[in-house]
């Protein structure tokens, strides 16, 4: 076998015509027609392949010959079992079709079984194994900085607070006590009344903290639609969907930065809405957990979940009025804007509710 | 000795950079690596890493001699591992204990010169052209002044004037402060171009070939130019984008707009002036329609003014770059054609959802690459490696580390 290259002596710039001539398992190195290196095979380091790249094989006395003909160089290392083929299946996953073919597939299922269960699924079992100290840091310090920067504090009578509090911690904590039965791991709840502005709203920390608004309490024509609210917060708190939504981020956040590496702000910009739309897909998703959460609670104590329902069409007729909306934008539109949406759209909710009401009452 | 093959050193001569690699042979590369990085949980991004790069620098050639990349797996596995661990750290503590996260990102911040340093000491050691390989030799301190000292000035500069105004009033008005501090971020964000022209006349003034020198002397000035040209054609570009954008968006309200005409004179018998409700469903529909192509609009602007930049700062540093007196660069990118690349590279990778990519770096290198003119006058063959100065193992080790890729803005 012949092959052609250049040679280079050790450490040097200076590049002679060369022959590699190979009998058996000797080879000997025919350097610009004149001179001679002859040696066993196996005492040549050849470099794996990638694509057409130039081969270079380096000899015992540290000079280098390179080649262009690759192919003839993996059949010489095939037929001697030379020690620097070990690599070379690399080279055949990236050149055969069927390979090709298996990766992409993988590829292409891979991303998305992890985008779609893999992500929520770690997360979850992330969140549950933490303990509730985690919990209780998250939020440290939450409260203070809303109760400085948003909330006020509450212009409800001292009497209404009492009351909804003690229905609050007697009957509906009472069923997530019978729940839990391990007490070190729950929850420390507290219900806490803020006035913001007059927007009607309810909001859950993850050590256990609910806030709920004068706006929502006033817009509320009875308890049982209190409890609705209340329900849903607990709901989140139980599946521990702050946390959740934390470890979501975080890891996407470091894959990102693994697969791209350092990104120029253009790039930034370009993975930023891919990366939005997945969360906000991924807390629609708890929106519509903490719901089903509720209206199961609600059943049990026996509260209709049409509660519910009444409620958010009341918070409906406020966000219009508020925006100054006269109609709603039609079906098709609300798809789309949907995508950013972090929570699922408010009929979507209590059409759910109406349901669940007709079901069991 | 033995009759050389010295055929273009003779004289002077000029020849292009030429780019070999292929889409198609890359794209299987690419999957490869990607899916076994996967299966191995990532372990094989080090493999990868090699394999890909020994790609590029392989196809890249010059007079007939190819590049070569010469990293280990492992040593690139060393520095992935350190940075996860670093980075998972940071992302806990900034969750979890904000004012923890703050400390780290303060020794990121004075580290990060250090780090910049070994990997550039790393990446030419990593790197060979017939033979012979590339290193830096650049000070150590030199990287702390340029990415550490020369861009916290203002910072300083402001912090002294706090001092000061507090030691003279005794006491420090929200107002003072918030009038200094955005002058600060300005001066911060000014001297951007001036940094960038002492790193890159850093990177090329240390840069060494076998036992020869690059050299390069820039200026400022010329950077301050490329800036400030950028930032006007810029303005003018988002000025003219907003407009067409504007437009599109009131033929969307107008159209709709008709139509509460047409029900209001119907109904009423009377013409409305305010937007009906029609009105403003058709803004709405306009501004949901509208979302994609505005986001794309200024992801082009964004790509034009990178095109711009790279252009003109390539053009200016390689013309006045060269290796002792056997090498000099010339660039021939037009900023036109670069900017389409990345246009329709940007178009392709997005709506196959990334599987172009493979193509749309190979492009983006090929003319990179090809772009390049090198003109040799002397002799190439008479370079021979350094002897390499021993180093503490730990030392080596952990400079082996790290491979930041660095971006020169070229």
């Amino acid at each position: 076998m012949q092959i052609k290259g250049y040679w280079y002596p050790a450490n040097s710039a200076a590049r002679y015509p060369a022959t590699l001539n190979i009998q058996a398992d000797q080879f000997s190195l025919v350097i610009s027609d004149q001179d001679n290196l002859v040696g066993k095979v196996n005492t040549l380091s050849v470099s794996d392949r990638v694509g057409n790249i130039t081969r270079k094989i380096g000899l015992y006395d540290q000079s280098i010959f390179e080649t262009q003909a690759n192919d003839q160089i993996d059949q010489l290392l095939l037929n001697l079992n030379h020690k620097d083929k070990k690599l070379h299946f690399l080279h055949h996953l990236e050149t055969h079709w069927h390979w090709i073919a298996t990766a992409l597939l993988l590829t292409v299922v891979a991303s998305f079984s992890t985008v779609y269960w893999g992500l929520p699924w770690a997360s979850e079992k992330l969140a549950y194994s933490m303990p509730k100290v985690v919990s209780e840091k998250v939020s440290e310090g939450t409260l203070d900085i809303l109760d400085k920067v948003l909330l006020e504090p509450s212009k409800l009578d001292k009497q209404q607070q009492a009351s909804i509090r003690q229905h609050f911690e007697e009957t509906l904590l009472s069923i997530q006590a019978k729940d839990n039965l391990d007490i070190s791991q729950s929850a420390n709840y507290q219900l806490k009344f803020r006035q913001l502005d007059d927007i009607p709203n309810a909001l859950a920390l993850p050590s256990g903290t609910i806030i709920i608004t004068d706006a929502l309490i006033n817009m509320a024509d009875n308890q049982a639609e209190i409890d609705s609210v209340l329900l849903h917060e607990i709901g989140h708190i139980e599946s521990r969907h702050g946390l959740q939504q934390i470890i979501h981020s975080s890891i996407v956040t470091i894959g990102l930065a693994m697969m791209i590496g350092d990104t120029t702000a253009v790039e930034e910009m370009l993975i930023a809405l891919p990366t939005l739309l997945l969360q906000s897909h991924y807390s629609r998703k708890h929106e519509t957990e903490a719901d089903n959460y509720a209206f199961e609670k609600m059943i049990q104590l026996n509260i209709d979940p049409i509660h519910f329902a009444h409620l958010f069409e009341k918070m409906l007729a406020w966000e219009e009025q508020d925006t100054a909306t006269p109609s709603r934008p039609d079906e098709d539109e609300q798809d789309k804007a949907n995508l950013l949406s972090t929570h699922p759209s408010s009929p979507e909710r209590i059409q759910r509710a109406r349901e669940y009401s007709k079901q069991y009452f | 000795m033995y009759e050389q093959d010295t055929s273009p050193n003779k004289s002077s001569s000029q020849m292009s950079l030429v780019f070999s690699g292929q889409a198609l042979e890359y794209f299987k590369i690419w999957i490869v690596n990607i899916i076994l990085s996967i299966l191995t949980f990532g372990i094989y991004s080090a493999w990868a890493k090699v394999r890909n790069n020994r790609y590029f620098y392989g196809n890249t050639q010059l007079d007939n001699a190819a590049f070569e990349y010469h990293a280990t797996p492992i040593m690139i596995l060393k520095g992935r591992l350190i940075a996860i661990v670093a980075l998972i750290i940071y992302i806990t503590l900034s969750n979890f204990y904000p004012p923890a996260a703050i400390v780290f990102a303060i020794i990121l911040a004075l580290v990060s010169p250090w780090l910049v340093w070994k990997s550039l000491q790393f990446n030419a050691r990593m790197m060979s052209y017939r033979n012979v390989r590339f290193s830096f030799k650049g000070a150590l301190k030199e990287a702390y002044t340029i990415l550490l000292l020369i861009p916290f000035i203002p910072i300083i500069l402001t912090s002294i004037v706090f001092l000061l105004l507090y030691f003279i009033s005794g006491d420090l008005s929200s107002e003072e402060i918030l009038a200094i501090l955005p002058i600060a971020f300005l001066a911060t964000y000014l001297l951007f171009p001036h940094v960038q022209q002492l790193f890159t006349s850093y990177y090329i003034n240390h840069q060494k070939y076998g036992q020869g020198d690059f050299s390069t002397q820039l200026s400022s000035k010329k950077y301050y130019k490329t800036y400030l040209f950028m930032i006007l054609w810029v303005s003018l570009l988002i000025m003219a984008t907003s407009t067409i954008l504007a437009l599109i968006m009131a033929v969307f309200t107008a159209l709709a707009g008709g139509m509460d005409a047409y029900t209001n004179i119907q109904s009423l018998g009377s013409y409305d002036e305010e937007m009906g409700p029609a009105a403003i469903e058709g803004m709405i529909a306009a501004m949901i329609f509208m979302v994609i192509p505005i986001y794309l609009a200024f992801i082009f602007v964004g790509l034009w003014a990178k095109a711009y930049l790279e252009t003109h700062i390539r053009e200016y540093v390689f013309h006045r770059t060269q290796l002792d007196q056997v090498l000099r660069l010339k660039s021939n990118l037009a900023m036109g054609k670069l900017f389409m690349i990345y246009a329709t590279n940007t178009l392709a990778v997005i709506f196959t959802m990334g599987l172009a990519y493979p193509w749309a770096i190979i492009r983006l290198t090929r003319y990179k690459i090809e772009s390049i003119d090198a003109i040799v006058t002397g002799n190439l063959s008479n370079y021979v490696n350094q002897q390499q100065e021993k180093q503490s193992a730990l030392g080596d080790e952990v400079g082996n580390a790290f491979d930041l890729d660095l971006d020169l803005g070229m």
